[in-house]
C-alpha cells in the first residue's frame, strides 16, 4: 500500500479484536479516548440553513486536510448527503486513501454504546474471504456460547481499497451491504448503521490479476469520480505544510460533525430542497438520450435517475440553495451516469459523450426558458 | 464547485452523420456538373475536358488556400492575379503568330481554349472553395454558383429553344408537357437536391439559414438578368462548335418524308455548307455554281432527291466561299457587320442564292432575289442573283396561316423580315438607331410581346395569323405591318423548326386612297425624319427625280404620293429585270443600275426607288423579306417558298404608316419559273394547321402560362419582402426591449431577463451552446456585475419551488428588474467595443443571437 501517508492509528480493521469491549467500558462514564466519540447530543438539525453548516464544516476539515480536491471533496460531500457510495479511480499516491480518512476523521459518534465505529478500512487482496468483511460468529468458551464479532463493514465510513483485487464473492458480499445497508452472516441479517458510506477505490492501470467490477455493480456506487493529478502549486502548498499535514487529527480549531447531524441535514434536505418538473424532465431526457445513442449500448437505469435526484438536492443545498438548477445537472450527470453505461467498442471518451448528450438536454432547457 | 471541464462539443456529432464521408465526391460532383452547365454551350470537347479537371484543380487548391494562413486578402487577390497571367498568356497564344507558325494553327488555338478555360475554372472555384472552408456560413455561394449553372443552361430552353437534350425535349413534346416546363423542373429539383446536401454538409443552423439567401439571390438575378438575351446566346455561338452543329437543329436533319424530297436535298445541302465553309478552297466558286444552275434548270423538282448528292459536292466547294469572298473583296460590306456573322451568312445565303425568282406573272415577284432576304435572312448582296427557274426557288421556307379574311390591296402579300434605311457605303442597310424602324421585330417572340410604332389603323385591318417555319430563321417576320407577336407551340418537331403568332394592321386601303396623304410622322424629330431622306452624295437622283415630277400637272406637283407614284411607274416602264445583271465591283451598283444599262433585279429596284423618292424628300426605305403572290393563296394557308425572297421600297405616309409601293417592271429578261407545287402546299399547310385547331387560343395559353407569372413585379416583391421584414424584425426588438414595463409580473422574470440577453447580444455576449444560464452569468458578470444579479433571479423564478410565497420574492419586483436593467445599460456603456455595438444595436436581427 502505497498512501499510507497518513494512516488512522487503527491497525487494518479484519485483525482488530473486538472493539466491543472497551466500549462498553467507556459507556461507563470513563473519559472517552477518542476524539471520535462523544455523548453530548448535538443541537437538532431542522432548518436548511443549519444543514448547511454541517457541510461547510465538513467541507472546511477536508480541504485543510487534503489540498487541490476540491471539486471530489464537494462530490463527496454530496454523496454522504445523498447516501451514497462513492468508487474513487486513480493512481497510486493522489491521496485517495488521504481523502477517505480525512472523511472519517471529521465525523463523531455521537452514539458510542453501539458496535459501529467511525471509520474502518479494507485491504482488498485476492484471499480475503466475506466474513472478514462482514464480520464472523465466533464461539466464547468462557460462556460456552457464539457470539457475533462484527467485521469492518460495522463503521460510519468504510474505506474499500483496492476493490478489484479481492474475488468475486468478497465483492457481492460488499454489494449487498452496499445496497441494502444491512449483512447476513449466519443465515442472520444484521442492520448496518444509517450513516453507512463506502469510499472504494481502484487503480485503473494495474489490472493484472485483478476482478473487475461488473457493470451491475458499478451501479450500487452514486459517482464514480476520476482523479487527475492536482495542480502544481496545490502539491507546492502540500510540500510546504507537510507536517501540519501530518498532525491534522489534533487540529481542535476545526469542527467536526455529528452522525446525528448527518443524518438530520439528510431528511432536512430531502424535505426542503424543491426540485422542479422541468429538472424530473431533463433527467428523463437525458436517459433517453442515452438509450437512443448508437454509441452507448446500454443507457442510463431509471434507478440512476431515482439515485440522481438526492444527488442533485445535496449539490443544490451545498450552494446554499432551496431548489435544484440546471447547473446541478450539469456538474453531476458526468459522475452519475458515465460509469453505468455500456458504450460501445471504440468509444474512447465516455465523459466527452455524456457531456455531449447533457448539453443537448440543457440547451433545450435553456431555450425554452426565456 | 463543478469541476472545471470544457463545454461539451454539440457539434463534433455531426462527424458521424452518414453523409460525412460523401460530402467531398458529393461538392466536386455538384461544383463540376454546375461549371460543365455554364460553359457547355461555349466550349468544345477539350474544353469541356480542360473545365472537368480545372474544376478538380480548383477545388482542391481551393481546399488547401482555405486551411493555409495566408490572409484573406492574399486568398482574394492570389487566384485573381493567376486568373489574369493565365488567360493573358492564352490570348497571346492565338494572337501572335510565332506559337501558330511553331505548332500548326489548330494547336495553338487549342491551346489558347485550354489555357482560358483553365482561368476561368480554377482560379473561381479556387476563390469561392478557399473562402467556403474559411468561413462555412458562405456556403451558400456554392449553392448560388451550382443555382447558376443549372439556371443558365436551362434558361436556354425558354422561348420553346428545344436545343440540348434532344431526348428530354422529344420526350415532352410528345406526351404533350411544355418543354420548358419539363426542363425547368429538372432543373428546380436538381437545384434543390444541390442545395439540400451541400448545406447538410455542413449541418449548422447557419447553413440553413444561408439557404434562405439563395432565394432572395436568384429574385434579384431575375429581376436584373436579362433572361431572352440569355436564351440568344447559345445560338450566337453554335457555329463554334462544330461538334454539336448538327444536333442544334433538329429540325434539319435529313428526315423528311417522300412528301417532299426537296426538303432533303435542302436540308442536306445546309449541313454540308456548314461544315464546308470553313475550310473549302477559295476562287472557282463562280463556275461551280454557274454549272450547277444550269444542271437544275430542267430538272422538275421532283427529281432534286437524286441530285443531291452532285448538289451538295458542288456547294461544298464552291459556294460558301465565293459569297465570302465576294462580300470581303468587292463589296467591302462585311465590314459593317461583325465578322463572324460573314460565314454563317454566307452558307444561309448561298442556299438561298441557288433559288430563282418565283412567280413571273407579277411584276413583283421578280425581285426575289438572290440573296436578298433568303430563309435565314442573311445580308442581301446586290451581285449574284439567282437563275428564276432553278428549282430550289421552290424549297418550301414557312407556311402562314391567316386568321382573318384578307385581300391585299396590291395582289401581293408582304411578309417584312428586316427592313434597310440607314445609308452605308454603296447601298441601304439595316439601322443603328435606336429610334428608327422599331416597327420590324428583331426577335422571336419568348411570350406575347408588342410590337412599337403601331401605324395608324384608318387605312388598314387587323389581321391575325400563324406563321409555322420550315427552315431556322435568325429574324421573324410577318404580314407588314405586325403589332404584336407570341409564341406558338410547333405543331410538328420533326417538320417545323419554329411557331409563332402575330397580329398585323395590313393594308386595306386602295393606293389610290393615299393621293393627298402628307408624308412623314409629325413625331419625328428632325433628326429622324433627315434620316430617312439621306441619300448618296449624287446628283443624278435629284435630277431624274425632278425631271419626272415635272411631267405631272402643276397643282398636283405639290402631293408627296402622287410624286413617288409617278416615280414608281416611270420605272415600271424604263427599267428592266433581270437576275444576270449582278453591278458588282462598283463604287455604286444602284447607280450603275439606274444610270448604266436600267437592267436588274429587286434590290436594285428597291435601292433605285427609294434613292429617288428621299431625293424628293419623301421618308422612305428598303424592306426585305418575302413576297408573295396572292393567287398562291390556298384557303387560309399561304405557302412561303425561298423563291419569294425579295426586297421593296416603302414610303412613310401620315395616314397609313409605312406603305409598300413596289416596283413591277414590265420587261423581264429572266424564264418564268415553274408553277408551284399545289399539293405541297396543301399538305405543308395541313401539317401546320393541325395541332391547333379550334382551341387556338389554349395552345398558346400552355405554354405562356409560366411566362406570365415573369409579369410579376418582382422588384416590388422584393422591396416588400426586404421592408416588411425589417418592419417585422424591428417590431420584434422593440417589443422584447419593452416588454419588462408591461408585462404581468408573473412572467416578469422571463421577459426581463430576456431583454437583458438582447442588450448583452448587442455588444457580443452570447450564452455558449449548452452552457448553463449561471455559468454564462458569472462570465458575463466579470465584466457586467449586474447580470449576476439577474441570472440569479431568473434561475430562481425558473426552478425554485413556484409555491412559495410570493411575498419578499426579489425576482417578481418590477422596480428591482428595470433599475437592474438601466444599470446594465450603463455598465455595457463603459465596455471598450464601441464601435461593433453600434452597428449591433441598429442592427434589426441582434435579438436572434440570444438565447
Amino acid at each position: 500500500m502505497t498512501d499510507d501517508l497518513h494512516d488512522a492509528p487503527e491497525p487494518s480493521s479484519h485483525d482488530l479484536p473486538a472493539r466491543e469491549a472497551p466500549r462498553e467500558e467507556e459507556a461507563d462514564g470513563a473519559p472517552l479516548r477518542s476524539k471520535h466519540v462523544t455523548r453530548e447530543k448535538s443541537p437538532p438539525v431542522t432548518d436548511l440553513e443549519s444543514a448547511f453548516n454541517v457541510f461547510a464544516r465538513m467541507r472546511e476539515r477536508l480541504r485543510a486536510a487534503v489540498k487541490g480536491r476540491d471539486d471530489v471533496i464537494d462530490l463527496i460531500l454530496v454523496a454522504v448527503l445523498a447516501d451514497g457510495h462513492v468508487l474513487l479511480e486513480d493512481f497510486p499516491g493522489s491521496g485517495k486513501t488521504t481523502l477517505a480518512k480525512a472523511l472519517g476523521d471529521c465525523i463523531v459518534d455521537d452514539e458510542p454504546d453501539d458496535a459501529i465505529v467511525t471509520i474502518r478500512r479494507i485491504q482488498f487482496t485476492p484471499d480475503l474471504l466475506p466474513s472478514d468483511v462482514t464480520g464472523t460468529t465466533i464461539f466464547d468458551p468462557n460462556t460456552n456460547r457464539f457470539f457475533f464479532r462484527p467485521g469492518p463493514l460495522f463503521a460510519h465510513v468504510v474505506l474499500a481499497d483496492e476493490i478489484n483485487r479481492t474475488s468475486p464473492k468478497v465483492q457481492s458480499a460488499l454489494l449487498e451491504a452496499m445496497a441494502e445497508k444491512q449483512v447476513t452472516v449466519d443465515n442472520r441479517t444484521r442492520p448496518l448503521d444509517e450513516l453507512f458510506l463506502v469510499i472504494a477505490t481502484q487503480n485503473p492501470l494495474d489490472v493484472a490479476g485483478t476482478f473487475p467490477l461488473p457493470n451491475a455493480q458499478l451501479d450500487r456506487f452514486l459517482f464514480k469520480i476520476r482523479m487527475t493529478h492536482i495542480a502544481p502549486q496545490h502539491e507546492l502548498e502540500l510540500l510546504r505544510s507537510f507536517r501540519d499535514l501530518k498532525r491534522l487529527g489534533d487540529r481542535p480549531e476545526l469542527p467536526r460533525v455529528t452522525r446525528s447531524e448527518i443524518l438530520d441535514a439528510r431528511v432536512v434536505m430531502s424535505r426542503a430542497v424543491y426540485v422542479d418538473e422541468k429538472i424530473h424532465q431533463t433527467l428523463v431526457g437525458i436517459a433517453s438520450r442515452t438509450r437512443a445513442d448508437e454509441r452507448i449500448l446500454q443507457g442510463a437505469s431509471t434507478r440512476s435517475l431515482v439515485l440522481a435526484l438526492p444527488a442533485l438536492q445535496a449539490r443544490a443545498l451545498l450552494a446554499r440553495r432551496n431548489y435544484v438548477t440546471a447547473e446541478d445537472v450539469d456538474a453531476l450527470a458526468v459522475q452519475i451516469f458515465t460509469h453505468r453505461l455500456e458504450f460501445a467498442p471504440g468509444v474512447t471518451e465516455p465523459d466527452t459523450v455524456v457531456r455531449q448528450l447533457t448539453g443537448m438536454e440543457l440547451e433545450r432547457l435553456a431555450r425554452g426558458s426565456v | 464547485m463543478s469541476p472545471p471541464r470544457a463545454r461539451p462539443d454539440t457539434t463534433s456529432g455531426n462527424e458521424q452523420s452518414p453523409l460525412a464521408w460523401a460530402r467531398h465526391p458529393l461538392r466536386l460532383l455538384v461544383l463540376l456538373t454546375a461549371s460543365l452547365a455554364l460553359s457547355w454551350e461555349l466550349t468544345s470537347w477539350l474544353g469541356r475536358a480542360t473545365v472537368v479537371l480545372g474544376v478538380v484543380v480548383g477545388v482542391l487548391l481551393g481546399e488547401r488556400l482555405g486551411r493555409s494562413r495566408y490572409r484573406s486578402a492574399v486568398l482574394a487577390c492570389g487566384p485573381l492575379v493567376g486568373f489574369a497571367l493565365v488567360s493573358l498568356v492564352g490570348d497571346l497564344v492565338t494572337r501572335f503568330e510565332l506559337v501558330a507558325g511553331l505548332f500548326g494553327s489548330t494547336t495553338a488555338l487549342s491551346l489558347g481554349l485550354v489555357l482560358r478555360a483553365t482561368a476561368w475554372t480554377v482560379a473561381p472555384l479556387a476563390a469561392l472553395r478557399a473562402f467556403t472552408v474559411r468561413r462555412p456560413g458562405l456556403v451558400f455561394l456554392e449553392v448560388a454558383f451550382a443555382a447558376a449553372g443549372f439556371a443558365a443552361l436551362f434558361a436556354s430552353h425558354r422561348g420553346g429553344v428545344l436545343a440540348r437534350p434532344l431526348w428530354l425535349g422529344d420526350w415532352a413534346v410528345r406526351h404533350g408537357h411544355d418543354p420548358a416546363t419539363v426542363l425547368l423542373m429538372v432543373g428546380g429539383a436538381a437545384f434543390v437536391t444541390f442545395a439540400l446536401l451541400l448545406a447538410a454538409e455542413h449541418g449548422r443552423r447557419t447553413s440553413w439559414l444561408t439557404l434562405l439567401a439563395v432565394p432572395i439571390l436568384a429574385l434579384v438575378l431575375v429581376m436584373n438578368a436579362d433572361l431572352e438575351r440569355l436564351a440568344q446566346l447559345p445560338r450566337a455561338s453554335d457555329r463554334d462548335q462544330p461538334l454539336t452543329a448538327h444536333g442544334d437543329r433538329p429540325n434539319q436533319l435529313p428526315q423528311a418524308p417522300e412528301a417532299d424530297s426537296k426538303q432533303t436535298t435542302g436540308r442536306g445541302e445546309r449541313q454540308d455548307e456548314r461544315e464546308g465553309g470553313g475550310k473549302g478552297e477559295k476562287g472557282e466558286k463562280g463556275e461551280t455554281s454557274e454549272g450547277k444552275s444550269k444542271d437544275g434548270d430542267g430538272r422538275h423538282a421532283r427529281d432534286a432527291k437524286n441530285d443531291a448528292s452532285n448538289d451538295e459536292k458542288g456547294q461544298r466547294e464552291g459556294r460558301p466561299q465565293e459569297v465570302n469572298e465576294g462580300r470581303e473583296d468587292e463589296r467591302g460590306d462585311a465590314s459593317e457587320r461583325p465578322q463572324e456573322r460573314g460565314e454563317s451568312e454566307g452558307h444561309d445565303t448561298d442556299a438561298t442564292g441557288e433559288r430563282p425568282p418565283d412567280d413571273p406573272s407579277r411584276g413583283e415577284g421578280q425581285g426575289e432575289g438572290e440573296n436578298a432576304p433568303p430563309p435565314p435572312s442573311e445580308a442581301p448582296d446586290l451581285e449574284d442573283p439567282p437563275p428564276r427557274d432553278s428549282p430550289q426557288n421552290r424549297e418550301p421556307m414557312a407556311v402562314v396561316l391567316l386568321g382573318d379574311d384578307y385581300e391585299p390591296p396590291g395582289q401581293m402579300f408582304y411578309l417584312r423580315q428586316e427592313t434597310w434605311s440607314q445609308l452605308g457605303d454603296h447601298r441601304l442597310v439595316a439601322t443603328t438607331r435606336p429610334d428608327a424602324d422599331r416597327d420590324v421585330p428583331i426577335e422571336f417572340p419568348a411570350r406575347p410581346t408588342a410590337i412599337a410604332d403601331a401605324p395608324p389603323e384608318g387605312a388598314r385591318k387587323r389581321i391575325r395569323g400563324t406563321v409555322t417555319l420550315v427552315h431556322q430563321h435568325r429574324r421573324p417576320f410577318a404580314l407588314e405591318t405586325p403589332v404584336s407577336m407570341a409564341p406558338a407551340r410547333n405543331p410538328n418537331p420533326k417538320r417545323f423548326a419554329r411557331a409563332y403568332k402575330f397580329e398585323a394592321l395590313a393594308q386595306k386601303a386602295p393606293h389610290g386612297s393615299f393621293v393627298s396623304s402628307r408624308v412623314g410622322n409629325p413625331s419625328w424629330s428632325d433628326d429622324l425624319r433627315s434620316y430617312y431622306t439621306r441619300m448618296p452624295d449624287d446628283a443624278r437622283f435629284t435630277e431624274l427625280a425632278k425631271k419626272l415630277v415635272e411631267k405631272l400637272e402643276p397643282k398636283r406637283r405639290a402631293l408627296p404620293f402622287l410624286q413617288a407614284l409617278t416615280v414608281k411607274l416611270w420605272m415600271d416602264e424604263q427599267l428592266t429585270y433581270s437576275t444576270r445583271h449582278r453591278h458588282s465591283g462598283v463604287a455604286d451598283p444602284t447607280a450603275d443600275f439606274l444610270f448604266g444599262d436600267k437592267t436588274g433585279y429587286c434590290v436594285h429596284f428597291a435601292h433605285a426607288a427609294v434613292y429617288l423618292w428621299r431625293s424628293l424628300g419623301i421618308p422612305s426605305r428598303v424592306g426585305v423579306g418575302y413576297a408573295v403572290n396572292a393567287e398562291a393563296r390556298e384557303g387560309s394557308a399561304l405557302m412561303v417558298q425561298s423563291g419569294d425572297a425579295h426586297a421593296w421600297p416603302e414610303l412613310y405616309l401620315e395616314d397609313a404608316g409605312w406603305v409598300v409601293l413596289d416596283i413591277a417592271p414590265k420587261k423581264i429578261l429572266d424564264k418564268p419559273p415553274p408553277p408551284s407545287d399545289r399539293d405541297v402546299q396543301r399538305k405543308l399547310a395541313e401539317l401546320a394547321r393541325e395541332p391547333e385547331p379550334p382551341e387556338d387560343e389554349d395552345t398558346t395559353a400552355k405554354p405562356l402560362a409560366p411566362k406570365v407569372k415573369l409579369h410579376i413585379p418582382w422588384r416590388k416583391l422584393l422591396v416588400a419582402l426586404l421592408v416588411g421584414s425589417l418592419l417585422v424584425l424591428y417590431g420584434i426588438k422593440a417589443w422584447r426591449r419593452l416588454a419588462p414595463r408591461v408585462v404581468p409580473r408573473r412572467s416578469l422574470p422571463r421577459v426581463a431577463y430576456r431583454a437583458a440577453l438582447d442588450r448583452l447580444a448587442e455588444v457580443g455576449y452570447v450564452r455558449g451552446e449548452g452552457e448553463t444560464r449561471e455559468a454564462f452569468g458569472r462570465r458575463v458578470a466579470e465584466e457586467l456585475p449586474s447580470f449576476a444579479t439577474m441570472t440569479d433571479w431568473h434561475v430562481a423564478d425558473q426552478f425554485a419551488d413556484p409555491a412559495r410565497p410570493d411575498h419578499g420574492r426579489d425576482e417578481r419586483d418590477r422596480r428591482r428588474w428595470l433599475a437592474a436593467l438601466a444599470t446594465l445599460a450603463s455598465e455595457r456603456r463603459s465596455l471598450a467595443k464601441t464601435r461593433r455595438a453600434w452597428l449591433m444595436r441598429l442592427s434589426p436581427a441582434s435579438f436572434l443571437a440570444s438565447k
